[in-house]
């Protein structure tokens, strides 16, 4: 700072200043030199036409410009960006002009400029180079966050995705292809547009328009991908997925929102269990028909003894709760039912269509894993431990199906005793910090004496609102309640088959041995939605039911 | 003992001096306060707070406080209900409860 040459003090700017007691105008500068010439004049700031120009406050008409009483403008000296520290002293006096600090030494010189520039060979004014480099724009006086926006990087392979989906919406194509180009990474921003896509209708003559809902079509399969992306589980109108043949090693629980989907391609991926609201996309009436899931590393039960349950776990009776689809008499001993159960939460609607389908699903459960459970700072609180996504562990252990979860030590004997379903006080936060649309940012707002694991849990949400593309939370597999950290998660292997409605039959997916079990992954968002006991073979709530009974036993 | 009948209500102070008499079963769904008002010394001395029903709380503020005390309430009122309504959190707030939910313990799901 002590090397800092003064510089000399500024001419009061204007010259002119009006002086309210005498009613006229004084010129200062005037009188100045007047008084004695002595007086050194003082450096002229403007030597030639290159330099920052000096503006007056005309532009701006608002009152403050005129300060009272005098007649006078602010001034203002270079460009808009370079005011920012004009703009933020808010000087009321506004008559000094502030001029950017010069940055190179520079003598005065008497350079008489007509405005017209005359180029010539021989004149390289290095001087006026030096005087033109813009001085460094004065560092905002508000606090800033000093986090910098990485722009997201995109890949060649998606760019060209890109292309193809803005292709396929431009031109109203509703299958969009993207088989085999390479994607090793595909964001949510690729995908999101698709959620305004509209049918181009086809207008012929003698047919009435109709408007119709579109059934989109995503191909993406023998691509390298990893994760799929969240996005693709919000298009309402999605009907044929295909992520054959990718790296991909698990599905988004946003899967429940497709129920349009009729076809799901998920061979030949590294899926290590499916979401669970899988199985609510085969609750009656399901649109969803094709379902190809093998082959997959999926998780086995311990126990290897799995026999296919017997198809009467729970007999028929006949109430008005229910909803008889098919009756067949077998060799005269026995009967095939196929029946729904209206107590399962189906709607009012279900009757009606009941003439639409020709076969709907059934799921049986055969096995559960043990509840992993957690607490809401996302710390797993039990002996039991899911697999990290990098393990090779393929078989899990299994707990009996007809009694309740085990629960922790710590939990067993809690201050409450009964589950209750509310959800803590650190869950409701953590959910009205995901409803900010800061909630990137804010790690950075916590105190610093903060504890490390509450940024770790924010940053966790970040991470969870990105998988899923939506605010971070996932539905409880028992009440549908939104939960950002579910207590518990479990796995539950069930036998799913498709009926055939007109004859009772099981359909192609048959239950055989050398057809195993599919595990579905299942969460809790409080401890009053832990799994029920259950008998091994009970049907999916919503499903279609099906059980032979003996003739005998029926008249009885 | 003098506290054979411990009163039903304590007393939550904040660091700006709100005072909240809250039921003290409610209170309790708090490790860190059930702590506070039971846990006894070697001699079998139970601590200030015990002893007045008053515990303070230098570290979170009157506004933050009244949050906690209603969802200590929301948590009494709904412990045993099927169908559990939501509590709306302000925005505004959401740090700092927080924070707070992280310094009473309240996490574990019961």
């Amino acid at each position: 700072m002590a090397e800092e040459p003064t510089l000399p003090t500024l001419p009061r700017f204007p010259a002119v200043s009006w002086n309210s007691g005498t009613q006229s105008f004084n010129n200062t500068r005037k009188r100045v030199r007047g008084d004695g010439y002595d007086v050194a004049a003082p450096a002229p700031f403007f030597s030639n036409s290159s330099d920052p120009a000096v503006f007056s406050s005309d532009d701006d008409p608002s009152l403050e410009n005129y300060t009272q009483g005098r007649h006078r403008k602010k001034r203002y000296v270079g460009s808009w960006y370079q005011q920012q520290q004009l703009a933020s002293s808010d000087s009321a006096l506004g008559d000094e002009v502030r001029l950017p600090k010069p940055t190179g030494k520079r003598t005065f010189q008497r350079t008489a400029d007509s405005g017209v520039w005359m180029g010539s060979d021989a004149s390289t004014d290095l001087e006026d180079a030096a005087g033109l480099e813009l001085p460094q724009p004065a560092p905002c006086r508000l606090p800033q966050l000093n986090v910098s926006r990485q722009p997201a990087a995109i890949s060649e392979n998606e760019e060209f995705a890109r292309d193809l989906v803005y292709k396929a919406l431009e031109n109203g194509e509703e299958d969009v292809n993207l088989t085999s180009i390479g994607l090793e990474d595909l964001s949510n921003a690729t995908i999101t547009p698709l959620s305004e896509f509209a049918c181009i209708p086809t207008v012929t003559e003698g047919v009435p328009f109709v408007q119709r809902d579109p059934s989109l079509k995503i191909y993406l399969a023998q691509n390298p991908l990893r994760r799929a992306p969240g996005a693709l589980f919000n298009l309402e109108f999605l009907t044929v997925l295909s992520l054959r043949n990718t790296k991909i090693t698990e599905l988004s629980p946003s899967l429940g929102n497709l129920r349009n989907l009729k076809s799901l391609n998920v061979s030949l991926c590294r899926l290590r269990c499916l979401p669970g609201e899988l199985l609510e996309l085969m609750t009656y009436p399901s649109k969803l028909e094709d379902l190809l899931l093998d082959p997959n590393p999926f998780y086995q039960p311990d126990t290897d003894d799995n026999p296919i349950p017997d198809l009467d776990p729970e007999l028929f009776e006949d109430s008005k709760d229910i909803i008889l689809l098919h009756e067949q008499t077998l060799n005269n001993t026995a009967v095939l039912r196929t029946w729904l159960d209206k107590r399962d939460g189906l709607g009012d609607g279900v009757q009606d269509s009941l003439s639409d389908l020709t076969s709907t699903w059934r799921a049986r459960i055969v096995a559960r894993s043990p509840v992993q459970f957690m607490n809401s700072r996302g710390a797993i609180i039990s002996k039991f431990h899911l697999p990290s996504a990098q393990s090779d562990l393929k078989v899990l252990e299994t707990e009996d199906l007809t009694l309740p979860p085990s629960l922790p030590t710590s939990m067993a004997h809690s201050s409450t005793g009964e589950a209750s379903r509310v959800p803590s006080l650190l869950e409701l936060a953590l959910k009205s910090c995901s409803q900010t649309s800061q909630l990137p940012l804010l790690p950075a707002y916590l105190p610093d004496d903060a504890p490390p694991h509450l940024s770790e849990l924010l940053r966790r949400i970040v991470v969870q609102q990105q998988t899923n593309a939506n605010l971070g939370d996932l539905p409880c597999s028992n009440c549908r309640r939104r939960t950002i950290m579910p207590v518990g998660q479990w796995v539950e292997w069930w036998y799913t088959a498709r009926v055939s409605l007109a004859t009772g039959q099981v359909g192609p997916m048959v239950e055989d041995s050398a057809r195993k079990a599919v595990p579905y992954m299942k969460r809790a968002c409080s401890l009053g939605c832990l799994p029920q006991p259950r008998k091994v073979g009970a049907h999916f709530p919503g499903t279609v039911r099906t059980c032979v009974t003996s003739i005998q036993a029926d008249t009885e | 003992m003098d506290d054979s009948a411990p009163s039903r209500y304590i007393t939550l102070v904040s660091s700006d001096d709100f005072e909240f008499v809250v039921l003290r079963d409610a209170a309790m769904i708090s490790p860190m306060i059930k702590s506070m008002l039971e846990r006894r010394g070697p001699a079998g001395m139970s601590l200030l707070e015990a002893q007045t029903g008053r515990c303070a709380f230098p570290e979170i503020t009157g506004q933050v406080l009244e949050k906690v005390v209603e969802y200590f309430h929301y948590w009494y009122k709904n412990r045993n209900r099927e169908d559990v309504p939501d509590m709306d959190i302000p925005v505004e707030l959401c740090l700092e409860l927080l924070m707070a939910a992280d310094y009473l313990q309240l996490d574990s799901k019961s």
